[in-house]
């Protein structure tokens, strides 16, 4: 078999937005007729080439040449003319267009000013027919479900002719028809001769329909492999590198506490799967997963914030293990997440005030807020979390960020919670912040709370996890002790979905 | 069941009104009361057919009665004072419309200000523009003009033509052209729309200015009936704009409806309750409260089909 010559080739790319390097030294290759896969953890810096490529933006240094000729984008249309489409993960459809109105949005054939209602719909019926998608042409978006929104997305992008086209997480949120469906077009359009580029953080997926993968990391290519030539295992080592020392700043050999939340066969397709555990008093439960494992949908279904989930939440009450709505559940849990704004921290308001606003019936007497018990409640969670503040008067917007995510903690702590989430708490914080973020969990678990942790930083799980629950393809697949070594745990991250681990 | 009447209510509705008013006065069924309620309608329809278009993008120009005002108030002076012909100076007001609806649009779309406020405070400026260049005064205007504003072709005004052939026009424009395709694709999601490049922009701004165009027309053919320029003129225009726009279901979100059938039943649900009360001989003021109860609910029914589709899904 002979090899075809790239249609596409990225080399020694750079880009660096401010102080940031985002790409540092990009490579990346696509053949017409294969399929290729684009591959790394968060902050790789796929994105950036994903921009480079598309002319969002224009590159420090580096190459990229089509069909061996130079090339240099000034905006989307350039690349747009040089055969490269993209379907984004996000989709841009419209719901209450016909599906030929939104593969023709903004090329829309005319005749006489007029849209040529006829030419538009076989076109648009052909565009379809070729990735195997049978959708009435003539009928509105709404109410499509989200696989046929996204053929309709495709037929937009193929409606260009292109020669490069680029999925960025195509089946984050589709079922496992819809998933397969898509995998028949993609195999389709690769016999067609286009050349294909694959995102995904489903490796899964990956192996399913890649010919080559390529991984980055820390902004840099480290490796392009024959698909058929390395195995799951070794893709995510190469994402991953070499994990740091992780220093442990809690003991291995905890005894956990009586069992706070028992959560038995939570499913809410395609979110989640099938998720049953146990989180104990005074444990940090670490959830050990690749980014798209379904980590955070998974602590959002866990508190009904996404939509109705099948199973069973029991949580500790007076008589023992009870089972309880989700609402139950959220009103004895602190949920922290890395978007400090949108969970309601208030910039231009007081550090005091922030603290109060969630917790002003307890604070008010007779309808009116007792200004002494506010400033009570704050400087004691100033003093307890130590956040750096010249007082409870100082406006949180000129608070560092790593002070920022204490507010927010003090915020859910004064109403003392049972239990705490926290996803990527300590994510765009410095390392002393961060640390100091770390041991507030560390300590909180002390003192009896129940802590499930999300990181993107592995060597941060490493350091204050009791154990870790293993979250694979929006599954629980189990969980490891704290004391596992790096390399079960990494093995823990790309082994096929087997076992389930009985509550 | 539920969606039946979502569906098909509307003319329902407006049919069982027709009957109820017709039982009271039977007058009221007359073809010259049927002419006189569309003729009375062709000021709002002319506005509101500009309206629908920009809802239709998601967004609101309360700025309308305050260009007719202008406009008119414009050519009203170019006649008295300059000696312009009545066709003449009435070009001039659409010219103003198009300079004011340019300055909504410019507002809205380079400066980046929220819609609602750039054009409650050109509302507020074009109207004290407006009395600048009348001083205030009422003013009469030509008998040519007002032959005009009321001349019949057989039974129909002829006025009513007009505004029916704009409708007509916009509606056309609306559904089948990139133009009015890509106003629907701004109205369902603006950032989807700049993503795969349509001239958000342009057609934001065009939209402004076809809207103040029909503002300054609707100012015209609403003065031209009456004969003068009044300190009254357009005032509250914009409101009834947007209650006919709505309560035609087109969705404020933007996106949603169509320009013809949302005008024209809009339109015809007002005029026909206010020329119906006043038929009975209710007391005028009863109108207004009406016209509140109508408005909510033809929200409520939006809201309700809205939930209903949701659930389809």
């Amino acid at each position: 078999m002979t090899v075809p010559p790239p249609v596409l080739t990225m080399t020694g790319l750079r880009k660096a937005y401010g102080t940031v390097q985002a790409v540092s030294d990009g490579r990346l290759t696509a053949r017409a007729g294969e399929v290729m896969a684009l591959l790394g953890a968060n902050g790789a810096g796929k994105s950036t080439m994903m921009n480079l490529l598309g002319g969002l933006v224009s590159p420090d240094a580096g190459q990229i040449g089509i069909a061996g000729q130079a090339v240099s984008f000034a905006g989307p249309t350039d690349a747009i003319r040089a055969g490269i489409a993209f379907v984004q993960q996000e989709l841009s459809v419209f719901g209450s267009m016909t599906v030929a109105e939104n593969v023709f949005a903004g090329a829309f054939p005319t005749r006489a000013g007029r849209i040529d209602r006829a030419a538009m719909q076989s076109q648009a019926r052909a565009l379809l027919a070729q990735l195997g998608a049978t959708i009435d042409v003539g009928r509105p978006v709404d109410g499509l479900s989200t696989g046929d929104r996204q053929m309709v997305e495709i037929a937009r992008a193929l409606r260009a002719r292109p020669r490069i086209l680029i999925f960025d997480e195509p089946t984050s949120s589709l079922s496992g028809r819809e998933k397969a469906l898509l995998h028949t077009a993609i195999r389709d359009l690769k016999a067609q001769g286009v050349a294909i580029i694959y995102i995904s953080h489903f490796i899964s997926d990956v192996f399913d329909i890649c010919d080559r993968i390529t991984v980055m990391r820390n902004g840099e290519t480290v490796a392009e492999r024959l698909a058929s030539q390395t195995d799951q295992a070794e893709v995510v080592r190469l994402m991953l590198g070499e994990i740091g020392a992780a220093g442990r700043i809690v003991p291995d050999d905890a005894v956990p506490g009586p069992v706070a939340l028992r959560v038995v066969g939570l499913t809410a397709p395609p979110r989640i799967r099938e998720a049953s555990f146990d989180l104990h008093r005074g444990e940090i439960l670490g959830i050990w997963g690749l980014l798209g494992a379904g980590r955070t949908e998974l602590v959002r279904g866990l508190l009904g914030l996404d939509g109705p989930v099948a199973g069973r939440i029991e949580l500790h009450g007076p008589n023992g293990l009870a089972p309880v709505p989700p609402r139950d559940l959220r009103a004895v849990t602190a949920f922290v997440t890395e978007d400090r704004r949108g969970e309601g921290l208030l910039l231009p308001f007081s550090v005091s005030d922030n603290i109060a606003l969630p917790n002003l019936d307890a604070l008010s007497q007779g309808g009116v807020v007792q200004r002494g018990r506010v400033r009570e409640l704050a400087l004691r969670l100033i003093r307890t979390l130590s956040i750096k503040v010249s007082g409870p008067a100082q406006r949180v917007g000129t608070l560092s960020g790593g002070n920022q995510q204490k507010v927010v903690l003090a915020k859910w702590l004064a109403g003392a919670p049972t239990i705490l989430i926290l996803d990527e708490p300590t994510r765009g914080l410095d390392l002393a912040a961060k640390d100091d973020i770390l041991r507030l969990a560390v300590d909180l678990a002390g003192q009896g709370v129940a802590v499930l942790l999300i990181s993107s930083e592995l060597e941060e799980l490493m350091r204050v996890s009791h154990r870790y629950l293993i979250v694979r393809e929006r599954c629980v697949a189990g969980t490891l002790p704290g004391h596992a070594t790096e390399a079960e745990l990494i093995a823990a991250l790309s082994a096929p979905v087997a076992v389930q681990v009985p509550a | 069941m539920m969606r039946g009447v979502l569906n098909y209510g509307f003319p329902l509705i407006l049919a069982g009104l027709v009957v109820l008013f017709g039982v009271l006065s039977p007058s009221f069924l007359g073809l010259a009361n049927a002419m006189g309620i569309l003729h009375a309608m062709v000021p709002i329809v002319v506005v509101a057919t500009g309206m629908a278009l920009v809802v239709m993008l998601g967004k609101l120009d309360i700025s309308v009665g305050a260009i007719g005002f202008a406009g008119m108030s414009m050519a009203a002076m170019l006649i008295d004072g300059a000696g312009w012909s009545p066709l003449a100076a009435s070009a001039a007001a659409l010219g103003v419309g198009a300079a004011l609806g340019a300055l909504n649009g410019f507002v809205v779309v380079v400066l980046r200000v929220n819609p609602l406020i750039a054009t409650l405070g050109t509302m507020i400026a074009f109207r004290g523009l407006a009395l600048q260049i009348t001083d205030s005064r009422v003013m009469v205007l030509p008998d040519a003009m007002r032959n005009f504003g009321n001349w019949t072709i057989g039974p129909v005004f002829f006025d009513v033509l007009l505004a029916g052939a704009i409708l007509l026009a916009v509606h056309l424009v609306h559904r089948e052209t990139p133009f009015g395709r890509t106003i629907t694709a701004i109205g369902n999601d603006e950032a989807a729309a700049r993503r795969i490049g349509l001239p958000v922009g342009r057609t934001v701004f065009a939209c402004f200015v076809i809207s103040g165009v029909l503002g300054a027309l609707g100012g015209v053919l609403g003065a031209a009936q009456v004969g003068a320029v009044t300190t009254f003129l357009g005032k509250g225009m914009e409101f009834t704009a947007v209650a006919v726009v709505v309560v035609g279901g087109i969705s404020l979100f933007g996106g949603r409806g169509s320009v013809f059938w949302g005008v024209l039943l809009g339109a015809l649900t007002f005029e026909i309750i206010r020329a119906g009360l006043n038929h009975v001989g209710a007391n005028p003021y009863f109108y207004q409260l009406i016209g509140g109860g109508i408005i909510f609910v033809a929200m409520y029914a939006a809201a309700l089909k809205a939930r209903e589709t949701r659930l389809q899904d």
